[in-house]
This record gives structure tokens, sequence and C-alpha cells, in this order.
């Protein structure tokens, strides 16, 4: 019964997405094919702050042009939903932007539908209320219906600690460090890449751009490269080769350390410095991770080459700790 | 890369911190051109003074495997036969330890040495 089921609930939180974007498509054309005589052409498609109409689209082009962001949104919403196997939040957002966009492109037709000239469609924030009270009503509908969702870690019964971390034997007194570069070539040659032309864009186009590049690019490499270290004082993940910032899970929170495989989307919703309910971490490329169950029930993981010799040490590290912090006791 | 210090040992703490660095380069868990922790950070973790590990790292520099530079730290040397130069090294460390083991001296080590080199 379990093993038929689980291929369905994989499935039902993408076709919740793909079906809400798909409602947001049919009420598009059918705004547009029952009002198609009234419309005026060009038709105004773009809005300044104010509400009045500032860009306009040919009568031909637009049924297209808009057709093409909804169904954009349509398998980008549905793909990401399907990668991270329906997490809940991705669920509400996909069916938020379906709705959304719906309520917004079904309301363009409608105001250009009733006005004389495009110069005089206006979209208030009026339309945008209504919009953002479609989307939330999409939400509760859509989140329900895509099923529970990945949700917590535990549920993941065929993907137990499957490599019991081979033991670290700990000679009396012994210190000793576990340390390891991780990171993404090509994602530090992107930041690095953005940082220049941070430095280029400052006398060229004003030190905003220039200054919101660089940081882009620095935040960019320092998700991407980091150094992992294990010794006395519990796991550390350090940015960029230096003392700080860093993160850094003491031994006493600790509660079991152990090698798995992770796959950064699937797991953690995506690359780079990551938290989704019950796990966070770094996760930097598909393979072996350092994966930790803390004492408060949540998961600590960071993607590193050599993550078994890291996690057998700390395991030994962490039940040292407590050995030490309980004496007499085992 | 993996660093044990034996307080117990007679060998000092310098030298286990360089033989352990030299391993790692020798099995290429660290690669020609990558920069080693910073010391301070190393002496940190390992609860030993940073002078103790800056003579390893010194050690290193010595044998050819490392580059200490001010400001970038150490960085091990971007010669592609890097690896093998540590495992070279590692052979006569192991060499010089199996003829004191065995009692012979260092003349005839070094006698010996001089023959195997002249054999071929």
């Amino acid at each position: 019964m379990t093993v038929s089921s689980r291929p369905v609930s994989g499935l039902r939180a993408p076709l919740v997405v793909a079906a809400a974007h798909l409602l947001a498509c049919a009420a598009f054309l059918t705004a547009f094919l029952t009002h198609r005589d009234d419309l005026p052409d060009p038709v105004a498609t773009h809005f300044s702050g104010s509400g009045g109409a500032d860009d306009f689209t040919t009568l031909d082009a637009f049924p297209y042009g808009a057709l093409g962001i909804l169904l954009v949104m349509a398998l980008l919403c549905t793909g990401l939903v399907f990668a991270t196997r329906g997490h809940r939040v991705l669920v509400g957002l996909g069916c938020a932007v379906a709705g959304l966009l719906g309520a917004v492109v079904v309301a363009v037709v409608l105001n250009n539908a009733g006005a004389e000239t495009a110069d005089s469609v206006r979209l208030g924030p009026g339309t945008l209320g209504a919009a953002l009270a479609v989307a939330a009503a999409a939400t509760a509908l859509g989140v329900p219906a895509g099923g529970r969702g990945p949700a917590a870690p535990q549920a993941e019964p065929d993907d137990p600690f499957a490599e019991p971390a081979p033991r670290f034997a700990l000679r009396k007194g012994e210190s000793v460090v576990w340390t390891r570069g991780a990171g993404s070539r090509p994602v530090l040659a992107g930041g690095v890449a953005l940082v220049a032309a941070g430095a280029l864009m400052t006398p060229l186009a004003g030190w905003v751009s220039g200054v919101g590049l660089a940081v882009g690019g620095l935040a960019l490499c320092a998700c991407f490269a980091v150094r992992v270290t294990v010794d006395r004082h519990g796991l550390t993940v350090n940015v960029l080769g230096l003392p700080r910032p860093r993160v850094r899970i003491p031994l006493d929170r600790i509660e079991e350390a152990t090698c798995r495989d992770v796959e950064p989307l699937r797991d953690l919703g995506g690359w780079g410095y990551r938290a989704v309910p019950g796990r966070s971490g770094f996760a930097l490329r598909s393979g072996p991770a350092v994966v930790v169950r803390l004492t408060t029930g949540s998961e600590f993981v960071v993607t590193v080459d050599d993550a078994a010799t890291a996690a057998a040490l700390l395991g030994a590290l962490a039940e040292r700790e407590r050995e030490r912090t309980t004496p007499g006791g085992g | 890369m993996l660093v044990r210090l034996d307080h117990g040992s007679p060998v000092p703490l310098g030298d286990q911190i360089a033989a352990a660095v030299r391993g790692a380069i020798a099995d290429a868990t660290v690669s020609p051109g990558e920069r080693l922790p910073a010391a301070r950070a190393l002496a940190d973790s390992l609860g030993v003074n940073v002078h103790t590990v800056l003579r390893g790292y010194q050690r290193l520099r010595e044998e050819g495997l490392i580059e200490l530079r001010r400001g970038r730290g150490a960085v091990v040397t971007a010669d592609p036969a890097a690896p093998g130069r540590a495992r070279l090294t590692d052979g006569v460390r192991a060499l010089v330890a199996d003829a004191r083991a065995l009692g012979v001296s260092d003349e005839e080590l070094v006698k010996l040495v001089r023959g195997g080199l002249a054999g071929r």
C-alpha cells in the first residue's frame, strides 16, 4: 500500500501547481477571447506606480507575450516543486504566483477593454489588492491540495543513516584536527567576475550599481569558498578562508554525525548556505556530506570531500566530550 | 587533511604536524597551489602554540613542498610534482627510521644510498 502510494504523492504537488498555472492561462484566454473586439490597438501592458499606462504592445503580439510569461512561470514553478519533491513553501509560492499573474493579466484585459484609448487605461492599487487576494486564495487552496510534502527530514524512511560512520579510535589525550577546503570553482569564478565587473562599473555607471555587483559577487564567493574543520571545538565552516564569518556547531550540541549523499536541490532546496525546516547547512555540490544530528533534533549538513573521515572523527570527538562532561557515566 | 598529535611521542610536535601535511600533499588530499589552514587556526584547533605549527610549516618549506608568503599564509607549491616530492621525502624519512632501528650508522646509510645512486 505504502509502496504504491509513494510515487503518486511525489507527483501530486507539481500537478497541483501546474493546474493552478493552467487555470490562470485558461482565465486569461477566456477573458481575451470574449473581449477581443473591445480591445484597443496597441494594448496598454505596463503601468507606472501611479497606475497610468506607460508602455504598450500591439494587439497581435499581446496574447503571445502574456501566454509566454504565464507558461514560463508555470514551467519554473512546477519544475522547482518537482525538484524539491513538493516542498510546501514552494507549492504555496507556485500557487501564489499563478493566482497573482492570472489575476493581473485578466485585469489588464478587462481594463483595456473598458477604456476608449490605450492611454486612458489605468491599473491602480485596487487591482493589485484584488490580485493579491486571488494569490492568497490560490495558496490557501493549493497547499492542502499539494499534500504533506517532504516536510520533516525524518520522512525519508528509505534514506536512513545509510553508512554508520566507521569508528575513529581516539588515543587518550590525543589532539586531532581534520580540515579541508570545499567549494565550487565555476561559481567562484563567477563571483570573482562579478566583483571585477562591480569595480569596472563604479567609474562607468556610478557606485550604486558597482557596489551592488561587488557585494553580490562577494556573497556568492562567501557561500562557495569554505573551509570545513573538525576539531576539539566541534564542526566549523569558515568562509573565504577568513576566521570570520563562520558557522560553528559545538561538540555538546552534536547528537550523531554521519556521512550521507546529499542532493542540494532536493535536500536543502538549492545551493549555497541554505535552511529548510529541520535542516540547514552548506550545499555546494551533490555527493557525500557530513550530516550532523543536533541535540535539538534538526540536522546540519555540509558537502565536502572525504566526509566519511570527518563524520567519524566528529562522532568520536562528540562522544569523548560526552564522557568528559558526565564523569563516571559509561 | 588529518593531523593527529601524540603528545606522548618522542617525535617533536612540529615534526608530527609536518608529517601529517606531507602525507596530505603526497596522497593529493591537498592539491598543488592550494592554501593550507592558517597557522593560528591550526594551532587553535590542536591546542598548541602557533610557533609549533610554524615550525612544522618551516620544515615543509625547507623541503620545497610549500611556500610561506607574508599575508598569504602557507600555500602548497604549485608544482604538479609536489605530491611525488612529498612521497619521496616520506620515503627518505622511512629509510632513516629503518636504518636507526637496525642500528645502521649515518655514514653507513649514506654509503648505501651512494651505492644505490651509482648502481643505476
